[in-house]
């Protein structure tokens, strides 16, 4: 029995426990490692266990069911919903569950029913302890198209891993990992089986609040043992087998298996291989059920994995979409996300646009995400409050589009449109100044003259194209002049709390984007966090801090005799 | 002084049997090549084609020296390419010797033919890329020999430039340690057959799965004694660190030489752009057939003590490909129209890969026979390519077992 000394809980698991429902229980994830327990997660209980289970297998398999929780003040619940638990998994549930009852309140946990404490660590002390590993392997299965036959493919691939014949191959320090002995262990660096996870990655990447992802390339030997009593030395030949019976149908599926392995840094390059390998076959089996449940249902397309970190999460969740199946036909499937892991249903947390960003090996030439991070405002005695979620900074000049002097309201739009696609409500591309003057036509708002001009827009045609492209309405306020921008404040606080959406505001000739405010309601001080699309240099994130392209201004930044306009941009609640 | 050729002595006893009055007779000069040194291991004669000796009234097989004008830059070809086929990887044709009375080097005119024939053995060799039939130096070898006045000339032709430099050759016993690699490559493929079948399709199929393969080994990471080695280390390095793991000497064992052989083995990324190019990742189509391509062909390749982990890897990869373009390139020639697609099942074998010992080394070359083929036909073709006659003995034909004698399991 494996002894705990120590119990860690993510503080967004203690956050998640308040909104759970009467009666709740469930079970804990968590990870172990040298004697301290890390319980990063949760999953809820339902009628239906098997919910719960597909839900385990969105995890990585390096974070299991480590304990239970109930709403009520008796403990018994969760070690009832434990001992289910164990029975389902068939024991593949930890030793020494960690038991929490009375959640949502005054947290009691036991272990082996002595009562004991924990300690509520942040994401990025989580992000400092863990790494993941992001093991790949793209190949195209050749079979007939038929439950029988995808299963048998899949079970030859397994043979071969299960046999040890792969490697993996971590380009971080040149590491090449074939079992977990020494011998098998090669890479540049002086690394061996006794070297720690945390060698295996530089210095630049430990800073950062996010977790560190290494990648991990899967290999497959294609050589045989000469040392087995098999004979393998034989000659290459062909059989060819007839269909007499008439044709039958092909199939070639192209899949990518691409597993996420959480693992201490402290562990052991040794223990490397075989939990990789684990992670492998168990994302191999997650491919493999979507291929047979889209058979069942008679489509086939290909099973793509995706990776999903949300803010309020503390690990990946991971899940696979048939790639022919549009967003709005998994909503079933995104719902039982939702609801097993505790999230609120009242926005998308689960769809395609939202899959975690890897940071790529290329130099990303695109436009810059969150450009605001970091920035503080400093109103005394101030509410803060934030554009939530992410955004991409559109500026002038952009996408090779010469738009400097014109296009400061289109590119402000662009923004929000970037913020609905980001936080999952659209799949639809950022549109351009052209798409956007379209649609002004075809709504009747403009003449056709208008595609192609460089007429600026406002806030209302800002509003029109939001609820004619997304179907998103918007709010429309006002301000007779600058100084009275001022007094908005309770009304954009009340804003970004409720939507978080970056708000457009067009003034005079120009146009900015809103993403937060600070105000005082007392002293009615405020300040505007403003992101200014007439920027027209590179995306370079010194530049643009800097010299204020984005950043906090006061009531003064408002031209005082200018009438201006807002689009508040409302977020659809609800819509998963 | 340049760059220097070793050859094993008994190569001087075989050329010294031609003593052409005049003209040149004409081989090729076979080994592997290296930074500082190239290792020959094989001298052998290009037998004058049937025709041209009916031409000149000679009796089949005679042996007689023929002007540099008169030696056809295409037979040449022809020979050099059938040898390529049947050396391991990392052994090519280096270039040509010539033994003579009059130094062919002496004479511009001659030169320049010598560099036209190379150019041409070039250019064929490299028409198959598959068969990595031309040898990685731009510099290709002419040995000049005079066996009356015991006489050994040798220059280094470069074929991309001008330069011909006089190159050092010595004939020497034991001249090189040659370490062995083996492998055995998993081949386990499957392809659905989209029409009725032809030999057409079998034979394009089998030209996709041999482009698939060949990729598959070339992107492959490659171990020797189960170690990943950098490129530039040397392959002798893996026999000091496996002394140093086991940390026993064995002393009086009279086992002073260590057991050189290596196991290699390769491991393929999962990586790479699909074929699949439908939008949903899947194509479907209606299959007529199922065609199985499996065995272990069997791969060695023999190293110098100087080669590094780059050069043998490559030599095994090398060998892997060549090996199974050979027979598959044999067997595609032997396919003809079968009138038996009425039965379930056919069961194709390609020719079989045998080994054939060199004297005076324990390297060896191919061959390839076909099922019903014995020894005695490997002998046959080997003298013919390699001019040399050898011993039943000599022919290694284990390597790899006969499909035959494989039992299939029912699909």
């Amino acid at each position: 029995m494996p002894r705990i000394s120590k119990v860690l809980v993510a503080s967004d698991v203690i956050d998640r426990f308040k909104d759970l429902k009467d009666a709740a229980c469930g079970s804990l994830l968590g990870h172990f490692h040298d004697d301290t327990l890390a319980i990063v997660g949760f999953v809820i209980s339902d009628q239906e266990n098997s919910t719960c289970q597909n839900s385990l297998k969105c995890t990585s398999t390096e974070i299991r069911v480590c304990g239970a929780f109930t709403v009520d003040a008796d403990v018994q619940k969760a070690e009832a919903c434990f001992e289910m638990m164990s029975k389902l998994q068939n024991a593949k549930c930890f030793g020494s569950p960690l038991l929490l009852s009375n959640v949502r309140d005054d947290i009691q946990s036991y272990v082996n029913n002595v009562q004991t404490t924990f300690e509520t660590v942040s994401k990025s002390q989580l992000a400092s302890t863990f790494v993941y590993f992001r093991s790949k392997a793209e190949l195209t299965i050749k079979s007939e198209r038929s439950q029988q036959y995808i299963q048998i493919a899949f079970d030859d691939l397994r043979k071969k891993v299960l046999s040890e014949d792969v490697a993996f191959y971590i380009p971080s320090k040149n590491v090449f990992l074939s079992g977990p002995t020494n011998e098998k262990i090669f890479g540049g660096s002086g690394i061996t089986a006794d070297s720690r996870v945390k060698d295996l990655y530089s210095q630049s990447d430990r800073g950062s609040k996010d977790y560190a992802v290494l990648p991990s390339q899967v290999h497959l030997k294609m050589t045989k043992d000469f040392d087995q009593e098999d004979i393998h030395n034989t000659v290459p030949y062909v059989r060819q087998i007839r269909r007499l019976i008439g044709p039958f149908q092909s199939a070639k599926i192209c899949v990518t298996i691409d597993v996420m392995t959480l693992v201490h840094r402290t562990s052991s390059v040794g223990s490397l291989f075989s939990v990789l390998k684990n992670s492998l076959l168990h994302g191999m089996s997650k491919v493999e059920a979507n291929l047979v449940s889209q058979l069942a249902s008679d489509s086939l397309s290909a099973p793509e994995i995706y990776h999903f970190l949300p803010a309020q999460s503390s690990f990946f969740i991971s899940t696979v979409y048939a790639k022919t199946h549009p967003d709005v036909d998994l909503r079933k499937q995104r719902e039982q996300l939702h609801q097993t892991f505790g999230f609120p249903l009242d926005q998308p947390l689960f769809r395609r646009s939202q899959a975690y960003q890897f940071p790529s090996g290329s130099s990303n030439s695109g436009p810059l995400r969150n450009p605001h991070d970091g920035l503080n405002s400093g109103v005394k005695g101030g509410q803060v409050s934030l554009v939530k979620g992410q955004y991409n900074y559109h500026h002038y000049m952009q996408d090779r589009f010469d738009d400097n002097g014109w296009g400061c309201a289109y590119r402000s739009l662009q923004t929000i449109v970037s913020w609905f696609r980001l936080q999952g409500y659209t799949e639809k591309d950022v549109p351009t100044h052209k798409q956007i003057q379209e649609c002004l036509v075809k709504i009747g708002d403009k003449p056709s003259s208008f595609v192609g001009s460089r007429q600026w827009i406002g806030s209302t045609e800002v509003s029109f194209v939001l609820e004619s492209m997304l179907g998103v309405s918007s709010k429309i306020l006002t301000a007779s002049t600058g100084e009275e921008v001022g007094c908005l404040g309770s009304e954009l606080h009340y804003h970004f709390q409720t939507h978080g959406t970056p708000i457009m505001i067009g003034g005079g000739v120009l146009a900015h984007t809103i993403i937060g405010v600070d105000y005082n309601r007392s002293t009615g001080e405020i300040k505007f966090l403003i992101l200014d699309p007439h920027y027209t240099g590179g995306e370079d994130l010194g530049v643009i801090t800097g010299k204020g392209w984005v950043g906090w201004k006061d009531v003064k930044f408002w031209t005082k005799n200018a009438f201006y306009n807002l689009c508040l941009p409302l977020r659809p609640v609800g819509d998963i | 002084m340049g760059k220097l050729a070793v050859a094993d002595e008994h190569l001087w006893q075989y050329c010294k049997q031609f003593n052409p009055p005049k003209g040149y007779v004409a081989g090729l000069i076979v080994g592997q090549p290296s930074k500082a040194t190239d290792y020959v291991v094989r001298l052998g004669r290009i037998p004058i084609p049937l025709s041209v000796l009916k031409e000149h009234g000679k009796k089949p097989s005679e042996v007689y020296g023929l002007s540099l004008a008169e030696i056809n830059e295409s037979w040449v070809s022809v020979h050099a390419v059938d040898v390529t086929k049947m050396l391991h990887g990392g052994m090519w044709v280096l270039g040509l010797f010539l033994i003579g009375q009059s130094d062919p080097f002496e004479n511009q005119q001659n030169c320049s033919r010598l560099r036209t024939i190379l150019r041409h053995m070039r250019t064929e060799l490299k028409k198959i890329p598959l068969l990595y039939g031309d040898s990685p130096s731009s510099e290709k070898i002419v040995l000049y020999m005079n066996p009356q006045k015991n006489l050994v000339a040798c220059r280094s032709i470069d074929l991309d430039g001008s330069s011909m430099r006089p190159m050092d050759w010595k004939f020497q016993k034991n001249a090189v340690s040659w370490t062995q690699i083996d492998s055995i490559l998993d081949v386990q493929h499957v392809v659905h057959l989209k029409k009725e079948d032809s030999s057409k399709q079998i034979r394009n199929e089998l030209k996709m799965l041999l482009d698939g393969i060949s990729k598959q080994v070339q992107e492959s990471v490659c171990t020797l004694s189960n170690q990943l080695l950098g490129p530039d280390e040397l392959v002798e390095n893996i026999f000091k660190k496996q002394k140093g793991k086991s940390g026993k000497k064995t002393k009086g064992g009279g086992d002073d030489e260590p057991n050189k052989n290596v196991i290699a083995n390769l491991y393929m990324p999962l990586t790479g752009e699909s074929s699949v190019k439908s939008p949903s990742g899947v194509e479907v189509n209606n299959g007529y057939g199922i065609f199985y391509f499996v065995g272990g062909p069997v791969s060695r390749v023999f190293v110098n003590q100087k080669a590094t982990v780059e050069e043998a890897c490559q030599a095994v990869k090398q060998d892997i490909i060549r090996s199974i373009y050979v027979r598959l390139n044999m067997h595609s020639d032997s396919l003809v129209e079968d009138d038996d697609s009425g039965s379930r099942e056919t069961f194709h074998e390609p020719p079989r890969r045998v080994m054939i010992k060199l004297p005076a080394t324990n390297v060896s070359v191919s061959d390839y026979l076909y099922p019903g083929e014995g020894p005695e036909d490997a002998l046959n073709s080997f003298q013919e390519l390699f001019d040399l006659k050898l011993e039943i003995d000599d022919v290694e034909l284990d390597v790899e077992m006969p499909a035959g004698k494989i039992i299939l399991n029912p699909c």
